[in-house]
């Protein structure tokens, strides 16, 4: 608070005597004038008053002046020399001024330190960051974009390094994921994000990820899968192999052939049905995505799941939060998803005393998230990742194919499926889907772009 | 003939074919599904060696289990022979299998005649183990022996070989092969 200086109240005092000085010099003026008729006194008398009154008219606009200045000040971002000079008059109207240049001065360095981390947060990401306004022209790069370019970059075309995949990019549309092709050879994955912020047109976020990066995780993933599938395949060939080379030499007894010709059967069917399931795997589902109320949709997957779930005795519990909440996908895909996790918390709880499913789907931001619960014995950390492989199964029975199929959906929506270890025990799968209607950034994207 | 052997396996089907494989060349094949109840089985078997696969727990792929079960078989019965099955050819496991104590493994599908000197070279290195083994103990009962006899007689060589039923020249003989 601005505290009242000694000096005002003599200031006041003095602008009243100002004006009461004014009022009785004019009085006279004019009395001289019109009623002695003596001009030349009267004009010296109003000449007084004129004087007078061009000091109290200094001294009130000087305010005006000092606020003039310091809104100078504020819009050429200018605040470092003092705004209020010491004045006699209006020390309190100047003191507030000075205040409140002190606070907007502290507030832009700390909105500068936050640009700043910002931005150096940008940098420090491995993948090169473009940010495009509607006209195509680049209005910021971080460090991995610049290193791309080598130089200033005001329009993809610039980007030598991207050769013909420059207007490929300008092409891609918010949501939107392409591979391309840089001119050094190098395969990058490209991913567009649309944005808009207050009062600003939209702007596009283009990135470029090096696919090499990912490339160590796919490659892992598909030697799982090689060393399931041969043993898979290996496995079943070993009966058949052996039982044909025992049929061949030596003599068998009649029994001894039919059952070995049978078993050679099976496994020989076996190995066909599973060679069928791998290839429902390595087929990526093409969704058709379109809004699905996830309330009916879950309705319609309790028609579907209700008889199994009530022949397990279990308590199936749903949440919808809110319970409008709408999803982007295909319908079919993600009620197929949705089968195999729900079967699989089934088979995971058949053997608790109490056995409790949970479904809950939540708006979390720019994606919806499904979550599905058990209360089973959970997975150990080892095998979280493993249950997704295709053909890894430790079930009995299991076809080994119902998780990583749930994955593949997940994916082709540009989503994820993750598993994790429940709250108080159990194993929990999360099913991650963007939603592509909110995808206005938050502040801390606003001020990033500021700069 | 060789044998008697014990096969371990999930597969039932596998089991069959090694039954099957195996049955001309050894006294008796056994099979099991699951390792349960090993100890009694190993005992009660008298078997000559034991044909393991590295993967029997359903949805294991790294042959640890197989390796474990190696480890309590070795522990059971250190004298008997198992041979290894596996679909991987890894080196590696292959020498962690050996070194682990396994006489030899077979790669998955086997050759029959292949799975037959197998384990028929296991039976042989079994005999060969408990047979050193018995002898071990022939040697070191006498030894003990010829030792409280010395120990009884005051070190008196006449008396101690008299008590043992032998000649003077024939316990220095044994004194000195047992290094008394």
């Amino acid at each position: 608070m601005v505290s009242s200086p000694p000096g005002a109240t003599r200031f006041s005092v003095g602008l009243v005597a100002r004006a009461a000085a004014i009022a009785v010099l004019t009085y006279f003026a004019l009395q001289l004038a019109v009623g002695g008729r003596l001009y030349a006194t009267a004009l010296v008398v109003a000449s007084f008053a004129a004087l007078l009154f061009l000091s109290l008219w200094r001294a009130i606009t000087r305010a005006d002046r000092m606020l003039a200045r310091f809104v100078d000040g504020v819009i050429m971002g200018d605040l470092e020399r003092s705004t209020a000079t010491a004045s006699a008059g209006f020390s309190r109207f100047a003191q507030a001024i000075e205040l409140a240049a002190d606070k907007l001065r502290r507030e832009r360095g700390e909105r500068q330190q936050r640009i700043e981390l910002l931005l150096a947060l940008l940098d420090g990401v491995p993948a090169a960051l473009l940010v495009l306004e509607g006209s195509g022209r680049v209005t910021l790069a971080n460090r991995a974009a610049r290193a791309l370019a080598r130089e200033e970059v005001s329009r993809l075309d610039d980007i030598g390094a991207l050769a013909g995949a420059a207007r490929r990019l300008e092409l891609l549309a918010p949501g939107g994921r392409e591979i391309v092709r840089l001119a050094d050879g190098r395969v990058a994955l490209a991913s567009c994000l649309g944005f808009s912020t207050p009062g600003a047109e939209a702007q596009r976020l283009i990135c470029l990820q090096d696919v090499a990066q990912l490339d160590a995780v796919e490659i892992k993933a598909w030697q799982d899968l090689v060393r399931v599938l041969a043993h898979e395949m290996l496995n079943s060939l070993t009966p058949i192999v052996s039982l044909a080379e025992s049929l061949q030499h030596g003599r068998r007894r009649k029994a001894e052939v039919a059952e070995a010709i049978e078993v050679i059967g099976r496994r020989s069917s076996g190995l066909m049905s599973f060679v069928d399931r791998y290839r429902k795997v390595a087929e990526a589902p093409r969704p058709n995505v379109r809004p699905i109320a996830v309330g009916s949709f879950m309705d319609g997957l309790d028609r579907l799941l209700g008889p199994m779930l009530a022949g397990a005795g279990l308590t199936y519990e749903r949440r919808i939060e809110p319970a409008t909440l709408v999803i982007h996908a295909d319908q079919d895909l993600l009620e197929q998803a949705m089968i195999n996790l729900i079967k699989n918390a089934v088979d995971a709880v058949s053997g608790v005393a109490s056995p409790v499913i949970l479904v809950a789907c939540r708006n979390a931001d720019d994606r919806v998230e499904i979550i599905v619960r058990d209360n089973g014995p959970g997975l150990p950390a080892e095998e979280i990742e493993r249950v997704f492989v295709p053909f890894f199964t430790t079930k009995a029975g299991g076809s080994g194919i119902g998780l990583s199929v749930a994955r593949q959906i997940a994916l082709a929506h540009h989503g994820r499926l993750d598993a994790g270890p429940a709250p108080g025990g159990g194993a929990e799968f999360r099913l991650t889907l963007p939603n592509p209607q909110v995808s206005n950034l938050r502040p801390a994207g606003r001020f990033a772009l500021e700069a | 003939m060789a044998g008697p052997v014990l096969v371990i396996d999930d597969d039932r089907d596998v089991l069959h074919a090694a039954r099957v494989a195996l049955s001309g060349a050894f006294t008796r094949v056994e099979t099991a599904q699951a390792p349960d109840d090993l100890e009694r089985r190993l005992e009660a078997g008298g078997f000559e060696a034991l044909l393991l696969d590295m993967n029997f727990a359903i949805g294991d792929h790294s042959g640890r289990q197989g390796l474990g079960l190696l480890d309590r078989i070795r522990a059971l019965d250190p004298s008997l022979s198992v041979v290894l099955m596996t679909t991987f050819g890894g080196v590696a496991l292959a020498v962690e299998a050996l070194k682990s104590g396994a006489s030899d493994f077979v790669l998955k599908p086997w050759r029959n005649d292949r799975l037959v000197d197998a384990v028929t070279v296991g039976c042989e290195k079994t005999r060969a183990a408990r047979k050193a083994a018995s002898s071990f103990d022939l040697d070191d009962a006498e030894r003990a022996e010829i030792q409280r006899a010395l120990d009884f007689h005051g070190r008196n060589i006449s008396r101690a070989a008299a008590a043992l039923g032998m000649t003077r020249q024939a316990l220095y003989r044994r004194m000195g092969k047992h290094g008394l």
